[in-house]
């Protein structure tokens, strides 16, 4: 590798600021619990086992 | 003659709206990899050292372009949870394993998957998993097979990808997908009833794409650090793309009031993280050029490119040659079924007009067909040799 593609690998890491695992955390909450991520992520694993109550009658696949 | 550049240095002086020591030649190569390499689809998807084989004899028919596609779709095609509108767990997206005639490249098949908006920003997409909607195969996967494919295996897939740069000095287009919130939301709807609710029910489209946009970016960031962001040469770009987020498919209104404020905040979120964003729009993008001269407002130089596919290229030099770095269009029709001497004329006269002071990669439109005419691919990389010299 060319020392000039080094040099612009280098810039272009230290200049990173990739989603910290809180980040990734929240935000994947929200996309799947909506309004009631922060209750899900603050009991978790165990709200986890509330899901079923998020969906409603016939959205199970269980139910088909 | 200016100094040989390697083809990093090459695209990055595009980025950077300079002039290299020649054009940078950049087909999107996505299946025309596998199927000029030898291998199946089934193959292509689920192991990696047979792919990354396969892209190396795969360029030695098609040409070798300055950077190539790592095919990030297979990795949102096998995974858990959606990422960019191309998982099947939420849509129905059909994979089969081979190639055509006895199979085909993955197919979306368009349902209204959210019949209500407010209901999925209550709930989440949580009630959206494995809905009956979508294909009935994701149900024979087994819990082992999801977990490995969303967390393992991006993984070993990277690590493929790394060899093959490494080895072979061809840097990566994207680390990390997303898909433009506007055509995110339009797979879950269908595009009637999008079309529709962008009259009926305009505020809460743009909720909508408000509440998918985060989510979406965030995972095409932590997906390119996988990748090698920082490392591997490319693996900092973000490929932002949509198929029908412009003209002929929308309105110059449309995309103003409802694409440009969530694809604008997306570019902002990649840039202002350090990563690249390679905006892909598919369409005809020519009148909206005005509004997409604000791309990289309030960003630093070099950070975004916008690719193009049916838009007026020689227009779009015009109206955003100083801002950003411009990409395309050689005709995916052409490369099926024109002459290699049609081809070297488009690319020539692609040169011509988007070529002058840098900031410009000659490239296909959207993506190089599967079955493109090596032959005609091969000419669009002689053509940036022979006419794209600095």
């Amino acid at each position: 590798m060319k020392e000039r593609v080094k040099q612009i690998l280098e810039e272009t890491k230290r200049g990173l600021k990739p989603p910290t695992n809180e980040e990734m955390n929240e935000v994947t909450a929200k996309w799947l619990f909506g309004k009631h991520a922060g209750k899900m992520l603050k009991y978790a694993p165990w709200s986890f086992v509330l899901l079923k109550i998020l969906w409603k009658k016939g959205e199970g696949p269980w139910e088909n | 003659m200016k100094e040989s550049l390697s083809r990093y240095e090459r695209i990055e002086a595009a980025w950077n709206l300079e002039e290299a020591d020649r054009v940078p030649v950049s087909p999107l190569n996505c299946y025309i990899l596998a199927y000029q390499g030898g291998i199946s689809i089934r193959e292509m998807f689920h192991e990696p050292e047979k792919f990354t084989e396969a892209v190396v004899k795969a360029r030695e028919k098609i040409g070798e372009g300055d950077q190539e596609d790592p095919n990030i779709t297979t990795l949102d095609h096998l995974s858990l949870r959606p990422k960019s509108g191309w998982d099947q767990v939420t849509l129905d997206w059909r994979i089969w394993d081979q190639f055509p005639p006895e199979g085909n490249i993955p197919s979306f098949f368009e349902k209204c998957i959210i019949e209500d908006y407010d209901d999925v920003m209550e709930r989440g997409f949580s009630t959206l998993l494995f809905n009956k909607k979508i294909g009935k195969d994701v149900f024979n996967r087994s819990l082992e097979d999801f977990l490995y494919y969303e967390f393992e295996y991006p993984e070993i897939y990277a690590k493929a990808w790394r060899k093959f740069v490494e080895e072979h000095e061809v840097p990566l287009i994207m680390g990390g997908r997303a898909t433009i919130p506007f055509e995110l939301v339009l797979y879950y709807r269908g595009f009637a009833k999008f079309v529709q609710d962008i009259f009926e029910q305009p505020d809460k489209v743009k909720d909508m794409c408000e509440f998918v946009l985060e989510h979406e970016i965030l995972n095409a960031l932590k997906q390119a650090m996988i990748m090698g962001a920082g490392e591997v040469p490319g693996a900092e770009k973000i490929f932002f793309q949509a198929g029908v987020v412009g003209p002929p498919y929308i309105s110059p209104e449309v995309f103003e009031e409802f694409v440009w404020p969530t694809l604008k905040k997306g570019v902002d979120m990649i840039v202002k993280r350090g990563f690249k964003a390679h905006v892909h729009t598919d369409g005809d993008m020519t009148p909206v050029l005005p509004v997409l001269k604000d791309i990289t407002k309030g960003l630093p130089k070099g950070k975004v490119l916008l690719d193009f596919e049916k838009t007026d290229m020689k227009k779009a030099k015009e109206v955003l040659g100083d801002k950003v770095c411009i990409w395309g269009n050689v005709p995916a029709s052409l490369l099926c079924y024109g002459t290699p001497t049609e081809v070297e004329e488009y690319c020539q006269k692609l040169i011509n007009d988007c070529a002058e002071g840098g900031g410009f990669i000659l490239a296909t439109e959207c993506e190089t067909p599967w079955n493109a005419k090596p032959e005609n691919v091969r000419v669009m990389i002689d053509s940036a040799i022979k006419y794209g010299q600095y």
